[in-house]
């Protein structure tokens, strides 16, 4: 029984493909893409957007996270505080204490007087 | 130096905003000091055509103010072109004014006079008046947009828990209601123009007490808003 299925398994070994077949698969391998090996992309202007992105990121996550907090808010910036900004204030304030003062409109009606005397004196003269 | 350089950005702006104010009144200011000056040491018609320039100024000036105006109503629209259609005859009737040595000086300063209390003096004061409520909405529409700016600074900064101090938020209130009685006065002063029949009634206000009243309004919420920056942003 044992010698029998030894020799079964000798006749498999002289088993042999199609020639047709072997042409075949043969063409097939060596006409299908060939795999490279990875070589890490270099190119500067990427790896710089790469990194810029990431920079951003991660500061708007800081930020999302509440990460001001951990700064004094002496030291934020007055970009993130537009309506308090020192300067624009004082422009707005002093236009409506300009109004009130100067205003080119009051004059108008201040003048009004002035001139009624003065042409009254000019009559008065004459 | 920050100081320095801050001071002189607020002063560089406040002409940038009203540079063409500030050289009318000046203009106007000076064509007045010299019929001061003309009429007792000039002969009469000098002084006569001095007065003739000043009231030509202040009709430029005051057409000038009235084309530079924005965004109206189209019932403000009208009142514009009423009194634009007004000054144009005004300055028609002073150009027509033959004045030379041999004029009746008399006779024509009072006549000038005349014109000026029955019919220009009137009109001048309704024009400054519209100009006067439509220039205290411009600067009330600012305020109540850094109202807002600062509301929202004051709630990020609350958000982020950064701040704590209770008087930033009752110096807003403040203002915020300060704003909102200034708006009220400006409307009432803006109906007083649209009326075209005001009963004078001496105990009412009129549109330039209305005005003031509310410009001064307008002022001390600025002093708010200064005071919650000094709160928000202390100086070192």
């Amino acid at each position: 029984m044992e010698d029998r299925i030894i020799k079964i398994l000798q006749s498999l070994k002289l088993i042999k493909p199609d020639e047709g077949f072997v042409s075949r698969s043969r063409n097939t391998v060596l006409n299908s893409p060939q795999n490279t090996r990875w070589v890490p992309n270099l190119n500067f202007l990427e790896t710089l957007k790469f990194s810029a992105a990431l920079t951003l990121a991660s500061a708007l996550l800081f930020v999302f996270l509440g990460g001001l907090a951990y700064f004094n808010v002496k030291n934020a910036s007055p970009m993130l505080l537009s309506g308090v900004n020192d300067n624009d204030l004082k422009v707005e304030e002093a236009n409506v204490d300009f109004q009130i003062q100067l205003g080119e409109v009051t004059y108008h009606l201040d003048s009004e007087k002035e001139l009624g005397a003065q042409i009254e004196e000019l009559i008065k003269n004459y | 130096m920050l100081k320095i350089i801050g001071a002189l950005l607020v002063f560089v702006s406040l002409f940038a905003i009203s540079p063409r104010v500030s050289a009318q009144s000046e203009a106007l200011k000076s064509a007045l000091r010299e019929v001061s000056a003309s009429v007792n040491n000039e002969s009469g018609d000098k002084a006569l055509k001095k007065v003739i320039n000043f009231l030509s100024l202040q009709i430029d000036d005051l057409t000038k103010s009235l084309n530079a105006i924005k965004g109206i109503s189209v019932e403000q629209e009208a009142i514009r072109q009423d009194f634009l259609d007004f000054l144009n005859e005004s300055a028609k009737y002073l150009d027509g004014l033959v004045v030379g040595s041999g004029s009746d000086i008399k006779a024509l300063a009072n006549e000038i006079n005349n014109w000026r209390e029955n019919a220009y003096n009137q009109r001048v004061n309704k024009i400054t008046e519209f100009l006067m409520v439509l220039q205290t909405k411009s600067l009330l529409k600012t305020a109540d947009t850094r109202l807002v700016k600062i509301g929202s600074d004051l709630a990020r900064l609350r958000d982020l828990k950064i701040l704590k101090d209770d008087k930033a938020q009752f110096l807003f209130n403040e203002s915020n209601i300060l704003l909102v009685a200034a708006g009220d006065l400006t409307n009432q002063a803006e109906l007083q123009l649209s009326t075209t029949t005001i009963i004078m009634d001496e105990r009412k206000p009129g549109v330039r007490d209305l005005v003031f009243k509310a410009l001064t309004k307008i002022q001390q919420a600025y002093k708010r808003f200064i005071e919650i920056s000094g709160i928000i942003l202390p100086r070192p």
